[in-house]
């Protein structure tokens, strides 16, 4: 179920219902429905998916006694045990193919050939966000940041929460769980917050997002028929289609979540508007960056370690982040080029020199600042080149294409149409961005001093440009969905 | 929570206030008005005419009201639909004419074998279903069929903007004047005298016609027929040239025999002269103006024709 679909604007309000009228006696029937219902959600996709989903829920759940053990060995043992199991599981489902193909081309290289076994089996959706979820979890138990839950129910909603199940933001036992084991009860200010998150959410996914989707598909898969200057506009498109896109699904996600009575992690704050690329990792899939800085970097010296080292490790970090997405090489060089940007910063030790956020106190950067968020955005925009292209031979005659000469010829998009809207909702999404950069979202206080028919109106003119702009024939899945 | 539902309740139902009178809105700026050119009953609502061209693009493409007119001196409006080359859906479009116009003295059917019987109640040909969605909110008695032709669901019907947004055309009814009426749409538009076809590029073929479809064929031609006749128009079938690549002289015989069978008249215009020279075909199916023209100066001479419309 998308969340962008008819059944899902059906899903909700029942569900919402259920949770607040008929399942609000105790904390148990609370997370009963909220376990049925996720286990619906996901069941909507694949119902078959659900017994993978089930036994690598169980087996964390069970790891998870084994690793709070007194005795170090078996505590580690069960480690080791749970690392296996989920990533055993990404491994056959997610890599295995990409892995049987490269060796067999490696052997090919050697004059040995070798026919590779190929499994025919779909990627069961979000198998990298739960497994992550479960992970995190045991880590939490052996680090002794947390003691393992006693309640599988609880920590079944813990891993199957439907708004972050499929595409994040990746949550931690010690954020989420202890909301699980609460009673929730209903906050207005929460749940109208989180109706505009919805709304904002929804906003970015199907009017902006799905219609710059339009003109990337087209210029990424014909790019040689279009000049430099339409493949880099396109390459922009992109950078913002991700972005609304996923940052989307997150807002999405957490204004459903608000809905229930609980928060969850924040996991973009306005990328674009960051001033060298060590703030645009600290502002762009939060979640992520901060589960692998967590279990990841720090565990491996984090920035304790000499300069040499510390480089070696943040290649690491960009490099496996980027293999996390997919199975593919785009993304490794997503990942590596990611890692290339950050080193000077990492290597002269500056790469948390912009902590604070952009023009603090000011209205309009400085000339100085815009230079330096165009500079950020522009290599994120060459980075994305390689995440959006099928294969680096693509994303390479698409770097080629741009830097030609026909860079400087005016944009033209033949056979898709015209693109004054697409500017103009981009200039509406950065303008929304900039005024709202404080807040956790730009709807969050935007209008509460004018009176409310007014900023119920703006939403009303938000809802109809949706369902204006929506396709329901067809609805458009999330980016992230097939991570 | 009583105070989020007294608010949300409240939105929701000004949001339902602002859809009604958006959808009210766009309703009064579409009426009468075509707004994608191809729900031509619309632009010939209380167009009264001697003459009406029933059937598919074949129909809209090869029938130019003006010949008619001027060569026989009668008022003539072209309601041939795009991707409909059922018979079913020529009876319910007629209906439909009949409700807002008086009956026409004749009505021209283009029938040759990409005809099908097809059947209002089991429509599966939803070709051009979008250009119908502006019907759909509340339809009234007239529109009703065409809605339950293109089965169109209870939330497209009952819940207000939700098919001009489903089917995209909130920008057409909000935008769009009115889409011209041409007495002859390829004419104006898509079947320019220039442009000349490749059969390559066509993957028309004709339908397979046994025993069963030739039954299924006469039927609803006659349902049409005894329909026609209760109104006192008189059917007329035209079959129109097809480029000689689709010709199947076994195939095209059909129709004159069902006619004949049928007693209603038949006119074969499907002749060799005309269907074995490419420059009369925009594609292998529908004839450009070069076609049309010759197709008119083959139906002047032709003496049934001639007997019945003078």
């Amino acid at each position: 179920m998308f969340f962008n679909s008819f059944e899902f604007l059906i899903f909700l309000p029942v569900v919402f219902f259920l949770y607040w009228f008929i399942f609000n006696k105790n904390l148990t029937s609370q997370n009963i429905l909220l376990l049925i219902a996720s286990y619906f959600f996901y069941g909507w996709w694949s119902w078959k998916f659900l017994i993978l989903l089930a036994l690598s829920t169980m087996l964390d759940f069970l790891y998870g006694f084994g690793v709070a053990s007194a005795n170090k060995g078996k505590s580690r043992f069960f480690l080791w045990l749970s690392i296996i199991n989920n990533l055993g599981i990404l491994g056959v489902f997610k890599y295995y193919n990409f892995f049987a193909t490269e060796f067999a081309r490696g052997f090919g290289a050697l004059g040995l050939h070798v026919n590779p076994v190929l499994l025919n089996i779909a990627l069961p959706v979000g198998i990298s966000f739960y497994t992550f979820h479960g992970m995190s979890y045991v880590f939490d138990i052996y680090k002794g940041v947390r003691k393992p839950a006693t309640n599988f129910v609880e920590y079944a909603v813990f891993v199957s929460f439907f708004p972050l199940l499929v595409a994040g933001p990746i949550e931690r036992a010690n954020h989420l769980l202890p909301q699980i084991q609460v009673k929730r009860v209903f906050n207005y200010d929460q749940a109208a917050d989180g109706a505009k998150l919805i709304l904002w959410g929804l906003f970015k996914k199907v009017v902006i997002s799905d219609t710059l989707a339009t003109y990337v598909d087209i210029i990424f898969s014909h790019n040689g028929a279009y000049s430099g200057s339409t493949n880099l506009l396109g390459a922009i498109f992109f950078a913002f289609q991700i972005y609304c896109d996923f940052s989307g699904y997150s807002d999405i996600a957490m204004g459903v979540a608000k809905q229930f009575g609980f928060e969850l992690f924040r996991n973009f704050n306005y990328p674009y508007f960051s001033r060298d690329i060590a703030e645009f990792w600290r502002r762009w899939h939060i979640s992520l960056s901060s589960w692998f800085r967590d279990y990841l970097y720090i565990p491996m010296g984090g920035s304790r370690v000499g300069r040499a080292r510390r480089v070696l490790n943040t290649f690491i970090i960009f490099i496996v982040s980027g293999f996390w997405h997919g199975a593919s090489w785009t993304y490794i060089v997503w990942g590596g080029l990611n890692a290339l940007y950050i080193t000077p910063l990492v290597w002269s030790s500056k790469n948390r020199t912009n902590m604070d956020t952009v023009a603090t106190g000011r209205t309009f950067p400085t000339i100085r600042e815009l230079l330096m968020m165009g500079i950020t955005f522009i290599l994120s925009v060459f980075a994305w080149i390689f995440f959006r292209a099928k294969t680096v031979g693509i994303a390479w005659s698409f770097l080629k294409r741009i830097f030609s000469k026909s860079l400087f010829a005016v944009p033209y998009f033949p056979g898709i149409g015209r693109t004054t809207a697409v500017y103009f909702l981009i200039v509406f999404l950065l303008l929304m961005d900039w005024n709202g950069r404080f807040d956790n979202h730009p709807l969050e206080k935007i209008g509460l001093k004018t009176k409310p028919y007014v900023r119920w109106t703006f939403y009303m003119i938000m809802i109809m440009m949706i369902f204006s702009y929506s396709n329901l024939n067809q609805v458009q899945q999330f980016i992230y969905f097939q991570f | 929570m009583k105070e989020y539902f007294k608010k949300i309740s409240l939105f929701l139902l000004s949001f339902l206030g602002l859809i009604i009178l958006v959808q009210l809105i766009l309703s009064f700026n579409i009426r009468n008005k075509s707004i994608t050119g191809h729900d031509n009953l619309k632009q010939t609502e209380h167009i009264d005419a001697d003459l009406v061209f029933m059937g598919s693009s074949r129909c809209r493409a090869h029938f130019d009201p003006l010949f008619f007119d001027s060569a026989y001196h009668l008022k003539s409006v072209n309601l041939g639909i795009d991707g409909h080359s059922e018979i079913a859906m020529q009876l319910l479009r007629l209906r439909l004419y009949l409700n807002s116009n008086k009956a026409p003295r004749y009505v021209i059917f283009n029938f040759d074998p990409l005809v099908q019987g097809g059947s209002s109640e089991h429509n599966t040909n939803f070709v051009h279903k979008n250009d119908f969605a502006r019907y759909a909110f509340f339809p009234d008695k007239g529109s009703a069929a065409l809605v339950d032709y293109f089965h169109f669901n209870i939330v497209e019907k009952y819940v207000p903007l939700f098919s001009i947004l489903k089917y995209q055309l909130f920008s057409e009814c909000l935008s769009r004047k009115g889409f011209p009426y041409s007495r002859n749409f390829y004419d104006k538009h898509a079947s320019p005298a220039e442009i000349k076809f490749s059969d390559n590029a066509d993957n028309v073929k004709l339908p397979k016609l046994n025993a069963d479809v030739i039954r299924e064929l006469k039927d609803s031609l006659s349902i049409f027929n005894e329909f026609c006749k209760s109104n006192k128009i008189q059917l007329i079938c035209i079959q129109t040239p097809i480029f000689k690549s689709l010709y199947d002289s076994t195939a095209f015989s059909y129709p004159a025999q069902i006619c004949r069978e049928l007693n209603i008249p038949f006119i074969n215009a499907c002749v060799e002269s005309i269907r074995d020279d490419r420059d009369n075909f925009y594609n292998a199916d529908h004839m450009n103006v070069i076609g049309v023209t010759k197709m008119n100066a083959y139906l002047k001479t032709d003496s049934l024709l001639t007997t019945i419309l003078h």
